[in-house]
């Protein structure tokens, strides 16, 4: 998947809808909401500890996302997911990420802003 | 669809690649800098097609790793995955080598296994009924949860022991252990080294089924090659039988995007020069290593035991529906083909004991080894190969010819020629509903999608890919199975 975005906040939150437009096609926003906060040593290894972050609390908490509020200071990261809880009667059709492939994933500056390649195990 | 396929064909890319046999190919060592060893991977020309540079490029950048014996090797279901390609397997001696989650997979001991009824296709009657009690009695697809709360305490048991942990809790029965590839649990799990997060994802999900390539299938046996096998394996013609396909959940998928990050910085910290990124690993004589494979075998233990709690349920329906005796439904066998583990090898005329990676791949030991089920000693062990949704599946046999060549290693199913987005993008759910369903196939799915994405032509035919091994003497057709129905994530 290719994403980009004027500022890595943004470019982090086009990389999460990218996720959801996979995992949760037909999910809509709603009162669902989840808040963390993270630190990595680059901006590289945040992205795939957020989308990581995004499959965990996706399944522990049994809920869909529509979009992801980011706040980004040097390494250190605070997000805000929005969506729905998560109806598999409902909400069937999306593909199930297995994991986040962190290797080998470069963030880039350009005219854009930021650009990466992500790739997801499914 | 066909059109599709052959436009994979016009894909085909084997430069600089010689064939080493009737169905053998070897990479050279110097195809890819930094080659320890040659690549082989076992192909007929009819898959040639469809094999892609990048999963030949895989091939090659295993052979570079620290340690690597003989061969980096790939079997004919090959394709494209992450860091090992998919079919490939490769053993490291203990001093000298590494471990790797990029020859393990995210879902660690994804495996199948098979279950035997008194059943006959006659006695089955209309399919739909059968389907709709499974896929109600067992979870089923995103955001399922088990029915069972598993405590803390619950989750380490099942974590160290595996299956035997669900037959002790009454989900089976106590002959069903001696049917599962190590007896259904790797030694050296250690819980300590799996996370809160794993663990918050591991509790709710024992006992389900899952999404994606995930299924269970009822069949019948159309076919039997080899009866003395087939005797010994339990197996007869016209039975139906029932093939459970599932992995770690997302427990698994955890332990391996956590220890992703200690293995990266593990393999800088040690020097372990990698061509590829995801090839992440650390010598397995590390604390990193060490640390690792105690986790992994954690995720392969609660595989078999979700395995194993699957099977119960099955029986459950199984019993009710047909009034039959749930001792009546005895497990063939049950293999992984997404693990590392430590087995002993034939290597130049001398026995030793090596961390076997198979990813996407499945151990096929051969007559007189050890880990053999009862009444198979003389004949090898059951090896599984599930079809694709609507193709056949095949029972075979470990041989020596395995043992010899891949480190008792066959493969592990039909392998992708489309991407899950490719399928979803170019084949239609529904009009493959309709399609199986002219062949007597009922699917029982969660959507359309999921149909799409795991339809027949996603895939090789099951039948070329077995008859390769076959072929090569990896391992022997015993038996031959015809789905009926199916329940998806």
């Amino acid at each position: 998947m290719h994403v980009w975005g004027t500022t890595t906040e943004d470019l982090f939150s086009e990389a999460a809808a990218a996720l959801f437009s996979i995992m949760f096609p037909s999910c809509k926003p709603g009162d669902a909401h989840q808040t963390f906060t993270l630190s990595a040593d680059s901006h590289e290894a945040l992205l795939s500890e957020f989308l990581s972050e995004i499959l965990f609390y996706a399944e522990v908490e049994c809920e869909g996302y529509t979009s992801a509020d980011v706040k980004i200071e040097g390494f250190n990261l605070e997000a805000r997911l929005s969506g729905e809880p998560y109806d598999p009667a409902r909400h069937a059709g999306g593909t199930e990420v297995k994991g986040i492939s962190r290797s080998g994933m470069k963030i880039e500056k350009t005219k854009r802003g930021y650009e990466t390649d992500i790739l997801f195990d499914v | 669809m066909r059109r599709i396929f052959s436009l994979m064909y016009e894909e085909r890319m084997i430069e600089g690649i010689q064939k080493a046999g009737p169905f053998e190919w070897e990479i050279p060592v110097g195809y890819t800098p930094g080659m320890r060893v040659p690549g082989r991977f076992f192909l007929s020309e009819e898959l040639m097609p469809t094999l892609e540079q990048g999963a030949l490029q895989q091939c090659a950048n295993m052979a570079t790793l620290p340690g690597i014996e003989k061969y980096a090797l790939a079997m004919p279901d090959i394709h494209w995955g992450y860091g090992f390609p998919i079919g490939g397997v490769g053993a490291f001696g203990i001093e000298e080598g590494i471990i790797s989650p990029g020859g393990v997979g995210f879902d660690i001991n994804c495996g199948v296994r098979l279950i035997a009824t008194p059943l006959t296709v006659e006695d089955l009657g209309r399919i739909q009924p059968l389907l709709s009690h499974l896929f109600t009695k067992i979870p089923t697809g995103i955001g399922t949860k088990s029915p069972l709360k598993l405590t803390d305490p619950d989750l380490d048991a099942m974590m160290n022991e595996g299956a035997s942990w669900a037959v002790n809790q009454g989900y089976g029965m106590a002959s069903d252990i001696a049917r599962c590839e190590e007896q259904g649990s790797l030694d050296g799990a250690d819980a300590t080294h799996v996370s809160t997060k794993a663990r918050a994802r591991g509790r709710p999900q024992c006992g389900t089924l899952g999404a994606g390539n995930h299924f269970l299938e009822i069949q019948t046996v159309t076919e039997i090659f080899d009866p003395v096998a087939a005797d010994a394996f339990g197996i007869k013609d016209e039975q139906v039988c029932v093939m459970i396909h599932c992995g770690s959940r997302g427990l698994g998928h955890q332990i391996c995007t956590d220890h992703i990050e200690s293995l990266e910085k593990a393999a800088k910290k040690y020097g372990i020069s990698l061509p590829d990124p995801q090839l992440a690993c650390a010598p397995l004589t590390s604390p990193e290593g060490e640390a690792y494979f105690s986790a992994m075998a954690c995720a392969a233990n609660y595989a078999w035991a979700n395995r194993q709690m699957i099977t119960h349920f099955t029986r459950e329906v199984l019993a009710k529906q047909f009034s039959i005796d749930y001792d009546d439904m005895p497990l063939i066998y049950d293999v992984t083909h997404n693990v590392a583990k430590f087995e002993e090898h034939m290597i130049d005329g001398k026995k030793k004991k090596v961390c076997v990676h198979r990813k996407g791949a499945t151990r096929a030991f051969g007559p007189g080894n050890h880990d053999l089920p009862p009444g198979c000693e003389n004949i090898g062990q059951p090896v599984l190969i599930p079809g694709s949704m609507g193709t056949p599946s095949f029972v075979l046999k470990g041989t020596q010819t395995a043992m010899e060549k891949t480190f008792g290693s066959t493969c592990h199913g039909a392998g992708r020629v489309l991407s899950r987005s490719q399928a979803k993008k170019h084949l239609d759910g529904g009009e493959i509903r309709d399609h199986l369903g002219l062949q007597g196939i009922s699917v029982k799915a969660t959507s359309n999608k999921v149909i799409a994405e795991e339809a027949p032509d996603a895939y090789k035919p099951s039948v070329e890919v077995v008859r390769v091994v076959h072929e090569a003497g990896l391992s022997l057709r015993v038996a031959r199975l015809e789905p009926k129905g199916v329940i998806k994530g």
